[in-house]
């Protein structure tokens, strides 16, 4: 099976390029994981992230056959040849497949992460009902890999100011989150051209996590929030 | 705020609500002049000439224009970075459109009171 893997070492390259390599021994049910790691053992020189190998750590993000994915739960069986790997768009890359992603990760606390609760914390846990819980469902199983943000066109042209649509979805997670008390200050700071309203429902987050969920209906529930508090 | 003077919840509404409202009075000038079998100039001025068409027709035109104006921001925002060259396109923009909706509502009142 062939592959073409972007190469760039910032100390030894000037440009970004191509790479060809060549793996003869594909087994049924291999991921594309499995084909890098052998890859690896050929050119150590190549440099990508990965660590649970089960689509659970969110590591090994990157554009497979120019749709952002983790290698570890992308089968081989599924991709044209010669299948093309790039690192995820618009983040720095450090090297190879490695990319930064300090901006991914500064948007994501943008958006205050945590349950901000003002009244004092009781002595046993925080309760909900079970159906206040289920609002929860779609929202926090988010791996924070990056696929969605970095698919998305908006994140591409204001990536400084548009949150993109895992910060956004973590800002929903706690948004419908009825322990948390500073639901009006959430949305306050979302009430601005850039970083909530930059979203088109473009929906390539929705098609590329790996997990299924759906930023984009996370958005607009938000919105309609928004909406019904301003009314 | 990481853009003075621009809002977010607040266009977004006026884009829904201009937008169902331009459907709404597209769909209502459709079965209008679907009554006639030519639609011409004195017909215009008769079907204008109702206080309840020229009222819509007015908002019609604001309704348009306001519409067009939160799509070509957003269009601006999206693509356009030079915060000098940002602002000559919302000066230039909003002029044009806000030109555009004096000059209808100006023939729609001069047809009004003829």
């Amino acid at each position: 099976m062939r592959f073409k893997i972007y190469r760039y070492n910032p100390e030894t390259d000037k440009e970004p390029w191509m790479q060809e390599y060549r793996l003869d021994d594909i087994r049924p049910g291999m991921m594309l994981l499995d084909a890098l790691l052998a890859i690896k053992e050929k050119d150590p020189t190549l440099g990508f992230r990965r660590s649970c190998k089960e689509g659970v750590c969110g590591s090994d993000g990157m554009n497979i056959n120019g749709t952002n994915g983790l290698a570890c739960i992308t089968l081989l069986s599924d991709l044209k040849e010669p299948v093309e790997i790039r690192p995820l768009p618009r983040l720095p890359v450090i090297r190879d497949l490695i990319v930064d992603m300090e901006p991914f990760y500064k948007q994501y606390r943008d958006v205050k992460p945590y349950l901000t609760v003002k009244d004092p914390l009781p002595e046993v846990e925080l309760k909900q009902s079970p159906d206040d819980r289920d609002k929860l469902d779609g929202l926090y199983e988010c791996i924070l890999c990056g696929c969605c943000t970095t698919s998305c066109p908006s994140f591409w042209w204001n990536p400084d100011k548009f949150l993109g649509p895992a910060a956004l979805l973590q800002a929903a997670r706690f948004i419908m989150d009825t322990r948390d008390q500073a639901t009006g200050e959430r949305l306050d700071a979302l009430d601005d051209p850039f970083k909530l309203f930059r979203c088109h429902t473009i929906m390539n987050c929705v098609q590329v996590c790996p997990k299924g969920l759906n930023p984009t209906r996370a958005i607009g529930e938000i919105k309609k929030i928004m909406v019904k508090k301003s009314l | 705020m990481s853009a003075p003077g621009l809002q977010g919840l607040r266009p977004w509404i006026v884009q829904r609500i201009s937008a169902a409202f331009i459907a709404v009075f597209i769909l209502y000038f459709t079965i209008c002049i679907a009554q006639f079998e030519v639609f011409d100039f004195d017909h215009w001025q008769q079907w204008l000439a109702l206080p309840f068409n020229n009222m819509a027709m007015a908002l019609f035109i604001v309704a348009v224009l306001w519409h067009a104006w939160i799509g070509v921001r957003d269009v601006i925002l999206d693509y356009v970075h030079p915060v000098v060259l940002r602002m000559f396109l919302f000066t230039l923009v909003m002029s044009v459109l806000v030109g555009s909706g004096l000059w209808g509502l100006r023939a729609l009142f001069n047809l009004h009171v003829a």
